[in-house]
């Protein structure tokens, strides 16, 4: 046989996820993964996380929750959800049928939630991570709170640490002095992944009638125009943590993700951009499997971290 | 991929676009909608929904029987993305998603049907027409089938003679009085149910579509007089198939004998709803933040 012709391996294992590529979709933009079912090929996704999921239904924030801004999008949910035990009896059954590892996005509005929310998911065979919400800027009390503060963090992770024994993804939010910091501290407490970032918190305004465009006032930016921060966060952590990075933020074809691979991300997730393209994930795969083949590079794992930074200076 | 056959301008700010797509166009209910994507490039980012105007043949006017090979829209331009959008040209190829949503509820009996139409809501409420015509046959009088149409002014006031063409009555109104009667399309609704007796009224269905005030009233006119209404609501949208939960509209819902509100996508559970379980105080809601 050809080496031309030779399939690329592009599995990933990330802190015990094992997925057979590193193409997940984002939390949040993707439902419960049956709104995408006859748009996507679920089947081929490395893994597929939910939505953000409480112990108890949330309503969600009033309307209007979504605004596009140049290059991106503001939101402003509120982690409305149908609760833990509505997303175990409903969903997950449905969810299933696919094959696809299940990572179950988790929050709660108090220390106790997390590990509450983490305990009732452990055990489910169908679910083989979780990742850690301590950085939704969208919901006045928990969330990110506890991303913010390096302590609530170890906190908030060492909870779910107790409580669950599935690989343990922490999400990071951008609207910090200093994230590495804050990786360190979810590193220390047992995470097994980090993923970065979540959106930005920012505003935009009707000036006809001098209201917020969004009922929450403020919101969650996402898409093209936060990926050079997203990229240079994920650079940062990975020059400071042990730990596998999953990197997201704007992640809209194959470049993008080589991009956060290159910087230190071991997988990607994969947002906004299905709204726009739902067939995104599936080019970045191929792409993915393209670049190895015509680069000469055997696995993923190869590439993560492959940055090459100037080391002469000129005095 | 679907391709555009025309993209016409028919007033100041309004464009009609012909798309031939029989895959969507031969599953596509009055009510249901579509996402377009506006450009191949990321600015605009979003796709962006339209309501089903009509459902129609590449050449013909009007569907017939057979199912049909093409859906059209009809838009306001009112931001950048519908200012590109009105820029393809015919033959250019243009990438779509649907039909999505639940489209109105048809019931096989209708005797009476109004529908009250808003500005650029009267987009979704034509295919309507074109099917409450084809349920009940195209002889029936034109009293079945009314159309209550308002707007700020006569530009504002579309399509017109396509419902008089399909045999709909059509009542005009305008605020400024340039076209029918001057005043709200929703007085017209008043007069109407004013001069029929209750009993002619009985089994009268209402459709709406317009602006969030137009709809309130109107579906305050719904409640007083009994009638089944229907309305179509307009929400921005980031997916269009549920997930990002991003257009919700709120309902209140009976629950264990208690009003609650509860947020439903107007993607996925509309964008169709019954006017009755709208929740329309959305002000009061927002003070509460």
């Amino acid at each position: 046989m050809k080496q031309l012709h030779k399939k690329i391996d592009l599995s990933v294992d990330i802190g015990g996820l094992k997925m057979r590529n590193p193409v997940m979709a984002a939390s949040g933009t993707f439902g419960y993964g049956e709104e995408y079912e006859e748009h996507v090929p679920i089947d081929h996704l490395g893994a597929l996380i939910t939505k953000g999921i409480s112990l108890k239904p949330h309503s969600g924030n009033p309307p209007p929750r979504l605004v596009e801004t140049t290059g991106g999008m503001l939101n402003a949910i509120g982690l409305q959800n149908i609760g833990v035990k509505a997303l175990i009896k409903e969903k997950i059954p449905n969810l299933m049928k696919f094959g696809t590892p299940i990572i179950v996005n988790v929050f709660g509005s108090t220390l106790r939630e997390y590990g509450e929310v983490a305990r009732i998911l452990d055990g489910i065979d169908a679910i083989k991570g979780l990742e850690v919400n301590i950085s939704c800027p969208n919901i006045k009390r928990g969330g990110i709170s506890f991303g913010t503060d390096p302590r609530q963090v170890f906190k908030v992770v060492s909870k779910i640490r107790k409580a669950s024994a599935l690989p343990i993804m922490v999400k990071l939010s951008p609207n910090v002095t200093d994230i590495t910091t804050i990786a360190r501290s979810a590193e220390e407490a047992g995470a097994d992944v980090l993923s970065l970032i979540n959106t930005l918190t920012g505003m935009a305004v009707d000036v006809d009638n001098r209201i917020p465009k969004l009922g929450n006032i403020t919101g969650g930016l996402s898409g093209p125009a936060i990926k050079p921060i997203a990229l240079r966060m994920v650079w940062e952590v990975y020059n400071k943590v042990n730990i596998p990075i999953v990197g997201i933020g704007g992640i809209f074809n194959t470049y993008d993700a080589l991009e956060f691979i290159i910087v230190g991300a071991s997988a990607i997730q994969i947002g906004t951009a299905h709204f726009i393209n739902p067939s995104v994930a599936m080019e970045v795969i191929n792409g993915l499997e393209n670049y190895l083949r015509d680069n000469h590079i055997g696995t993923i794992q190869d590439l993560v971290g492959s940055l090459e930074t100037p080391t002469f200076s000129i005095l | 991929m679907a391709r555009v056959i025309f993209n016409r301008k028919i007033s100041s700010d309004y464009y009609r676009m012909r798309i031939l797509c029989p895959e969507i166009a031969s599953r596509a209910k009055p009510g249901q909608f579509i996402m377009v994507r506006i450009t191949e490039l990321l600015d605009p980012l979003l796709r962006r929904p339209f309501g089903i105007h009509r459902l129609c043949h590449e050449r013909d006017k009007h569907t017939d029987n057979n199912s049909p090979s093409c859906i059209e829209i009809l838009y306001k331009i009112v931001g950048k993305g519908t200012i590109v959008l009105s820029e393809k040209k015919k033959g250019e190829g243009i990438d779509l998603m649907g039909p999505l949503g639940n489209g109105f509820y048809l019931e096989q009996n209708i005797e009476t049907a109004v529908i009250v139409a808003g500005g650029i809501g009267v987009a979704p409420l034509f295919s309507l027409a074109q099917v409450l015509k084809g349920v009940k046959g195209k002889n029936t009088s034109r009293d079945k089938l009314t159309i209550f149409i308002g707007g700020e002014n006569r530009k504002d006031i579309l399509c017109l003679n396509d419902f008089k063409k399909i045999g709909a009555r059509v009542v005009v109104s305008t605020i400024d009085g340039s076209l029918g009667t001057k005043g709200l399309v929703t007085d017209l609704l008043v007069n109407f149910l004013r001069k029929h007796s209750p009993l002619e009224t009985k089994n009268l269905k209402l459709f709406g579509c317009g602006p969030l005030p137009m709809l309130r009233t109107l579906s305050e006119i719904a409640f007083y007089k009994n009638i089944p209404c229907q309305v179509s609501l307009e929400s921005r949208m980031a997916c269009g198939v549920g997930a990002c939960q991003g257009c919700a509209v709120p309902t209140e819902i009976n629950k264990e004998g208690d009003r609650v509100v509860l947020y439903q996508r107007a993607c996925k559970e509309g964008p169709v709803f019954d006017s009755t379980i709208i929740f329309w105080d959305y002000k009061s809601i927002l003070l509460k933040v």
